[in-house]
């Protein structure tokens, strides 16, 4: 039996089994957590009780962490030339020489409450960009429950552009479906199958010829995106065995968005960035594509859960018993920074959007339970994808915490006797050196960032570019606050069985 | 263009990898202490932490100047000692001078709290009589009523009071319990048996301050050795370490921390002196019948 026919592959949380699978499944929901609190509580345990080993643990980890972002760095480094080159190039004419008629572009927008200016100005750039749109067709993604104002705007949209393109559909996600979570993952599931019949069937579309990009509505895809993903479609061995995952900036309103949400949505760019060039850590996020006949095959995303974007790699993964892997095309995508008319309001959509994506720890307890289940899978694979995940999640969750709050701890708790010693008057001292030269490294993402800004407006001050350089002095308080914190949030309600529902970061658009 | 290479990778992740296993131990040793000697042989250090009332404050060990405090970094903390002895000095103008002899132990710091009170103390005298017209402060009789006679300071019968033997049971805080021979401050017992001070430890032994201790080796109780015998003592405001002594000759202030000489700089000198803190801290000084006051 495929194991994409079993009961565990659309698992979303330990109460869908039932028995010793169920406890097994609970037991690794309470995993990321129980590490990530495990190293906080043990950190400031051993800072009371052995300080100097304590003291030792910190300064190796300040050290590691050093390396770590001189090793990412090169990455990061890597793919900023690579996405240079990729956006230099000619993919038109790269195409030109392979036999790509017969494929669709099937581009899911899913929305709920949208402005109908967020919605219109992804359609407006999907027209804009250098591919034949008769190949191209467009679902709009309504939800029920955002009522019949929302599926106005789609209704408005259809009427106004469905004539460009080859095919345009507007669905309507009905709501209160049992064994269903709103979201994006049932939002979009329903409208891959809309798009079935009403598109691919009735027009005798193969399954196999259809490319699903799957985007978030206030996605801007850049000219020459489907000319490169298709180039990628056809020049890997198999096309239904990857996922293409695109660069996503944020670059749609960085002009409008304070600094904190500029820093933090690039962070998340940088990070994608980096791993790009780490393929084998790489897993499907925000806007991706994948073929229809993969999708189809496996019932298309998860409609329990809230992470689908990632969640659809795993299924894939586990399905194709671990042949399938993430293509990085290195070519940008736009979408939204966090942006809402009060900075506040801003600070905590940034807080709950962070802390969703966090919530993507959800699928440890489903890959590490997949790989308990699904026997066809190398042994050395799982190892090493269990570790990648576990410690990414955890590395999340601790890492800014060791390295700009803990650090100090054994000086404070570590009692008269340590504090009489030379390494209590030197950790200070040597954490803060490794962290200063740790954050040089924000030289280069402060260039990288610039390199990719899109023209000033010209209402913006003259120093408006300086202070998107010096923004990233930010990043000791943004990593904490909106990476840390939030990633501990998330596997804390994982670890009590409080799971977090979708959640619909608002878009908003200043005029 | 294609993504690192798998090659390439692999070579970072070993550099990196490598220069982590090399680093931590340097690291490490440097953190607790160790320093390549002229032989480039490996050498246990220790420090001196000396804690300095004052910025501009000249701190010298051995007779070289290594510091000169700040207004933000007023302490001072030296590394790289080998094991020994060393002689601290702070010194600033117009200020007394402190001395110690200190003793530097491997991966450890030696701490010391220096204090440095002004060479000339400046007090004011309270005048036992006052002029009624011109002392509004201290009249009880309207302004317009020419002054006839001197009238008793009230300042100074309520500083005079301050010198009248307790006859009351000890007043007992948290902080502090005072009589005449006994003295307690955060768990800091002071006695005075037949005009000799000692001072003991009352609190947890992990907690007691560092100058009870020599490297690994900790006394019950340190006696203040003063040139004469003490008639009266106190703690000195804001400190725990330091004690304000009258002597036969003068009022001083001495240091608890007996590592080395125990440091006296000059309060006041006279035959005969007592003192008392009133309120605020102000420091009271009897010489005979005469009152002074400052603020220390």
């Amino acid at each position: 039996m495929n194991y994409h026919s079993t009961p565990y592959f659309s698992v979303g949380r330990a109460s869908d089994l039932s028995g010793k699978d169920r406890f097994i499944y609970r037991m690794l929901e309470i995993l990321p957590g129980a590490l990530s609190w495990g190293t906080i509580i043990g950190t400031i345990l051993a800072s009371i009780f052995y300080p100097v080993g304590a003291a030792y643990f910190i300064i190796a980890f300040d050290l590691y962490w050093l390396m770590k972002n001189g090793y990412l760095a090169i990455h990061l480094r890597h793919n900023w030339k690579r996405i240079k080159h990729n956006l230099a190039t000619d993919w038109k004419e790269k195409v030109s020489h392979l036999k790509y008629e017969h494929l669709l572009h099937l581009i899911i927008l899913p929305y709920y409450k949208e402005d109908l200016s967020v919605v219109e100005e992804s359609i407006q750039a999907l027209l804009n960009t250098e591919y034949d749109k008769s190949k191209m067709a467009i679902v709009l993604a309504s939800e029920e429950a955002a009522g019949e104002e929302a599926f106005e705007i789609g209704r408005i949209i259809h009427e106004k552009y469905a004539q460009r393109f080859g095919h345009f559909l507007v669905t309507k996600h009905p709501s209160g479906v049992p064994g269903e979570m709103p979201g994006k993952g049932s939002n979009i599931s329903y409208a891959a199958e809309q798009a079935r019949i009403n598109i691919l069937d009735s027009n005798n579309i193969s399954y196999k010829d259809v490319i699903v990009s799957a985007f978030d509505v206030d996605t801007v895809a850049y000219p020459q995106y489907f000319l490169c993903l298709t180039w990628n479609f056809l020049n890997v061995p198999d096309p239904h065995k990857v996922s293409f995952q695109p660069v996503p900036f944020y670059n749609n309103n960085v002009w409008q968005a304070p600094a904190l949400s500029r820093v933090v949505a690039a962070s998340s760019t940088f990070w994608q960035m980096i791993q790009q060039e780490r393929p084998e850590k790489l897993a499907t996020f925000s806007s991706h594509s994948v073929s229809f006949k993969s999708l189809y095959e496996i019932g298309y995303w998860q409609k329990n859960m809230v992470s689908e974007d990632s969640r659809i790699f795993w299924n894939l993964f586990l399905a194709r018993n671990g042949d399938y892997s993430v293509v990085p095309i290195s070519y940008p995508v736009s979408m939204d920074a966090n942006l809402a008319p009060k900075f506040f309001q801003t600070t905590k959509n940034i807080y709950k959007q962070h802390r969703r994506w966090s919530w993507g720890a959800e699928n440890i307890p489903y890959i590490l339970f997949g790989f308990l289940k699904n026997k066809m899978i190398p042994l050395r694979t799982k190892l090493r994808i269990s570790f990648v995940q576990v410690e990414g999640f955890w590395s999340l969750a601790t890492n800014p915490l060791l390295i700009f709050l803990l650090g100090w701890l054994p000086v404070v708790l570590g009692g008269a006797s340590f504090n009489a010693t030379i390494l209590s008057y030197n950790l200070p001292f040597v954490t803060r050196n490794l962290m200063i030269i740790s954050m040089l490294g924000l030289i280069l993402t402060a260039i990288i960032f610039l390199s990719f800004l899109p023209p000033k407006p010209e209402k913006k001050k003259k120093l408006s570019k300086f202070y998107m350089g010096i923004q990233w002095i930010l990043v000791p308080f943004t990593i904490v606050v909106f990476g840390a914190i939030p990633g501990l949030d998330a596997q804390t309600r994982l670890m009590f069985g409080k799971y977090l529902g979708f959640w619909v970061t608002p878009k908003h658009r200043s005029k | 263009m294609k993504p690192l290479s798998v090659t390439k990778r692999r070579v970072y992740f070993f550099f990196f990898a490598i220069a982590f296993v090399l680093l931590i131990p340097v690291l490490i040793l440097y953190s607790t202490g160790y320093r390549l000697d002229s032989a480039l042989g490996l050498i246990r250090t220790g420090g001196l932490y000396i804690s300095v009332p004052y910025s501009g404050v000249n701190v010298y060990i051995n007779d070289e100047i290594v510091r000169q405090t700040g207004v933000f970094q007023k302490n001072v903390f030296v590394q790289n000692l080998k094991p020994d002895n060393y002689s601290v000095r702070v010194e600033k103008d117009e200020l007394q001078v402190w001395t110690k002899q200190l003793e530097v132990f491997p991966k450890t710091v030696t701490e010391a709290y220096s204090f440095m009170l002004p060479q000339e103390i400046l007090f004011s005298e309270i005048k036992e009589f006052v002029e009624l017209a011109t002392t509004t402060a201290t009249t009880t009789m309207s302004q317009n009523i020419p002054p006839t006679r001197p009238q008793k300071n009230p300042l100074y019968v309520n500083a005079m009071e301050l010198f009248v033997p307790a006859t009351t049971t000890p007043i007992v805080t948290p902080l502090a319990t005072t009589t005449e021979d006994i003295k307690i401050k955060r768990k800091l017992l002071v006695e005075n048996q037949d005009g000799t001070l000692s001072v003991s430890w009352t609190g947890d032994l992990n907690s007691r301050p560092h100058y009870f201790c020599v490297d690994d080796n900790c006394k019950k109780e340190i006696i203040i050795n003063t040139p004469s015998k003490v008639r009266t003592f106190d703690f000195f405001p804001g400190r725990d370490d330091l004690l304000i002594v009258a002597l036969s000759d003068g009022v001083f202030v001495i240091e608890v921390d007996d590592r080395s000489s125990q440091n006296i700089q000059t309060v006041m000198l006279g035959k005969g002196l007592n003192f008392r803190f009133g309120n605020n801290d102000i420091l009271y000084i009897k010489d005979g019948i005469r009152i002074f006051f400052t603020y220390l």
